[in-house]
C-alpha cells in the first residue's frame, strides 16, 4: 500500500475533468473511485485531528492524484499569512501528498476575524505588492509553487490602477506561481462589472494556467434592479461558460479543469456528467487544434 | 485610501450592517451580497452542527440567533469545524431564551457530538484484550482514555430531549422538569454514539475517566446507588469504544484509619 501512494504521489494531475469532492459524496465516490480521473479538496475542512474525512482522503489518495484548493489563507488581507495556519497546512501536504495547491486573488481575514467569502481587492500597486509578499511567503515556507484564482466579483473598485489579468501577469512574473483560471468567475465578474469576458482572456496569461474551475451560478436582480450573478457553485454549468471554456481550452490545449459543486449536491452522477461534458470538450478541441 | 484602512472599513461594514460604505467602490449597495454570503454560510455552519438547536426553537428563531452570534462572536480562524464552541454559552446569555432553561446543556450536548466526530484516531480496547487478566488484578485495572470519548451531565433531560428531536421514530413528550440526565459521548466505527448513564453508572464512569481504578469506580457506584452492577456498565463502556488500553494501578491504596 505504502509504495501504491508513494507512486500515485508522483503522479501529476492528469490533463481532464476531476471532481471537487464534498462530504456529501463520500459514499459515491468511494464506491467506483477509478469513475473519477482526480479530487480536489479544501485542506481546511480537513484541519481536524481524526475521524473520518481523515479515512475517506486518505483512501481517495491511495486511488487517484488530490488537489488542495486553500480558502484561509488572506492572501490579500493585511496581516502576513498566519504561521499556525501554515503549518496546519504544511502537515497535510506532508500526509496527502497534493500534486496541486492553489489559493484566491481575495481576502477574507480582518483583524483577526475570519468572514467567510472571498473578498475583493482593488488592483492597484499596494495590493500587488502585499500579495507578491504574501504569495512568496507562503511558497518559501511549503517549499513549493502555488496556484492563484481570479476571484468572481459582485462590485469594482474606483481607485483601481490595472486590471484583473495585468495584475495576475505581473503577480506570475514577481512570485512564479501558476494560475487557477476560474472560467465561470471570469464570466460572473464579466456580467457584475461590465467588462468583455473574451477581451478579459485575451490580456490573461493563459500560458501560466496549470488548472481550470468550472461551476453553476445563481442570477439575481440586486438593490438597484440590476441583473446579478451569484458564484453559488450550486448549479449546472451555464452555457455560456460552457462556450468561454472551449474558447480557453482551443488556446490552452486540455487542461486539468475541475467541476465545483459546493451548494445543494445533486446526485454524483450528474457531477460525473459535468465532468464527462469537459472531457469531450477537451478531445474535440484537441482534434479541432490538429486539422 | 490606504488598502489596510479600506478592508477595516469593507469588514466593519459587514459585521454592522453599514449599507454602503464610501469606500470608493461601485455598485457600492452590493457590499451586501458579500454580507450575507458571510452570515448565511456561518449560519449553515451552526444551523448543521446544532439541528436540535434549531429545530427546539423554530427555524425564524434559531437564524436570528445565528444572526447575532456570528456578528458578536465572529470566527477567529478559518478553521470551520472550530466554530461554535461559544454557541452554548451564547443561547444562556440570551434574555429571550430564558424561558427553555435546558438549551444550553443541549447545545453542549450537540457540539460534543461534534468534537467526537473530528477528534483524533487512536486504538480501541476491545472486549477480548481484557479476557486474559487474573481475577485479582481486575480491580487494579486503570483505562485509558480515547481522545473522542466526552462525558456531560446535565440538571435537564438532554438525552431524551435530544434523542427525541434526532429521530423522528422515537418522538415522545419530555418535559424541562423530569430528572437530570448524563451521557457518554464516544465515536464508534466512524459514527457519534450517545449512551445515557443513570446516576450510578455516571458517578462510575466519572471516576474511570478520571484515572480512578475500575475498583474504587465500582465502589463509588455502589456508594451512589448499593443496586449499581459493574458487568453491564464496563461492557457498554467498552462497547462505545471509550478506551485505548489500560494498565494497572501500581499499589492499592491502603485505607489509613483516622488518627
Amino acid at each position: 500500500m505504502s509504495s501504491r501512494l508513494h507512486i500515485a504521489a508522483a503522479d501529476p494531475i492528469p490533463a481532464q475533468a476531476g471532481i471537487g469532492l464534498r462530504a456529501g459524496h463520500y459514499a459515491d465516490f468511494g464506491l467506483a473511485p477509478q469513475r473519477v480521473a482526480w479530487i480536489e479538496v479544501h485542506p481546511e475542512n480537513y484541519m481536524c485531528a481524526g475521524g473520518p474525512q481523515h479515512r475517506v482522503l486518505g483512501a481517495a489518495r491511495a486511488c487517484c492524484p488530490v488537489s488542495f484548493h486553500g480558502v484561509g489563507l488572506s492572501l490579500g488581507g493585511a496581516a502576513r499569512p498566519d504561521k499556525a495556519h501554515l503549518a496546519r497546512l504544511a502537515e497535510l501536504i506532508r500526509r496527502y501528498e497534493p500534486s496541486l495547491f492553489s489559493e484566491h486573488l481575495a481576502w477574507s481575514i480582518e483583524d483577526g476575524r475570519f468572514l467567510n467569502d472571498l473578498l475583493p481587492l482593488p488592483y492597484t500597486k499596494e495590493a500587488l505588492e502585499r500579495l507578491v509578499s504574501h504569495v512568496d511567503e507562503i511558497q518559501d515556507y511549503l517549499g513549493r509553487h502555488m496556484l492563484i484564482e481570479n476571484p468572481s466579483l459582485y462590485l469594482s473598485f474606483e481607485g483601481n490602477e490595472t486590471d484583473e489579468p495585468a495584475l495576475l501577469t505581473e503577480l506570475v512574473r514577481r512570485t512564479g506561481c501558476g494560475l487557477l483560471l476560474d472560467v465561470n468567475n471570469v464570466f460572473v465578474s464579466a456580467t457584475n462589472c461590465g467588462f468583455d469576458p473574451r477581451g478579459y482572456l485575451a490580456r490573461y496569461p493563459l500560458a501560466a494556467i496549470e488548472e481550470i474551475h468550472l461551476a453553476g451560478y445563481r442570477a439575481e436582480i440586486d438593490a438597484d434592479g440590476v441583473e446579478v450573478l451569484i458564484d453559488t457553485h450550486n448549479d449546472l454549468i451555464s452555457d455560456p461558460v460552457w462556450a468561454l471554456y472551449r474558447h480557453v481550452i482551443n488556446q490552452t490545449g486540455p487542461r486539468p479543469t475541475l467541476i465545483e459543486w459546493d451548494q445543494d449536491l445533486p446526485a454524483w452522477d450528474v457531477l460525473l456528467g459535468e465532468a464527462a461534458r469537459a472531457d469531450d470538450i477537451m478531445r474535440t478541441e484537441v482534434l479541432h487544434a490538429a486539422e | 485610501m490606504l488598502l489596510s484602512r479600506q478592508q477595516a472599513a469593507f469588514a466593519d461594514a459587514i459585521w454592522h450592517g453599514d449599507a454602503a460604505p464610501a469606500i470608493g467602490m461601485r455598485p457600492a449597495r452590493r457590499l451586501a451580497i458579500y454580507r450575507n454570503n458571510v452570515f448565511a454560510s456561518l449560519a449553515g455552519v451552526l444551523a448543521a452542527r446544532f439541528p436540535v438547536i434549531r429545530r427546539l426553537v423554530g427555524d425564524v428563531c434559531f437564524q436570528g440567533c445565528c444572526l447575532r452570534f456570528v456578528a458578536e462572536h465572529p470566527p477567529l480562524s478559518p478553521v470551520l469545524a472550530e466554530y461554535g464552541a461559544g454557541f452554548a454559552a451564547f443561547l444562556t446569555a440570551l434574555p429571550e431564551l430564558a424561558d427553555l432553561r435546558y438549551l444550553a446543556d443541549v447545545a453542549r450536548l450537540e457540539w460534543a457530538c461534534h468534537e467526537v466526530l473530528h477528534s483524533a484516531d487512536a486504538p480501541v480496547l476491545r472486549p477480548e484484550m481484557l479476557a486474559g487478566i487474573a481475577a485479582e488484578r481486575v480491580p487494579d485495572l486503570v483505562f485509558h482514555v480515547h481522545p473522542g470519548t466526552r462525558l456531560l451531565s446535565a440538571d435537564y433531560p438532554i438525552h431524551t430531549i435530544w434523542r427525541t428531536n434526532m429521530f423522528d421514530a422515537e418522538t415522545g413528550p419530555v418535559s424541562a422538569d423530569m430528572a437530570g440526565e448524563a451521557v457518554l459521548i464516544s465515536r464508534r466505527d466512524e459514527q457519534v454514539s450517545v449512551l445515557p448513564l443513570p446516576p450510578a453508572a455516571f458517578v462510575f464512569v466519572q471516576a474511570l475517566l478520571s484515572g480512578s481504578s475500575l475498583g474504587d469506580a465500582a465502589m463509588a457506584g455502589e456508594a451512589a446507588d448499593e443496586s449499581f452492577a459493574l458487568a453491564p456498565s464496563l461492557a457498554a463502556l467498552l462497547q462505545a469504544e471509550a478506551f485505548t488500553d489500560y494498565n494497572f494501578k501500581l499499589q492499592r491504596t491502603v485505607a489509613v484509619p483516622c488518627s
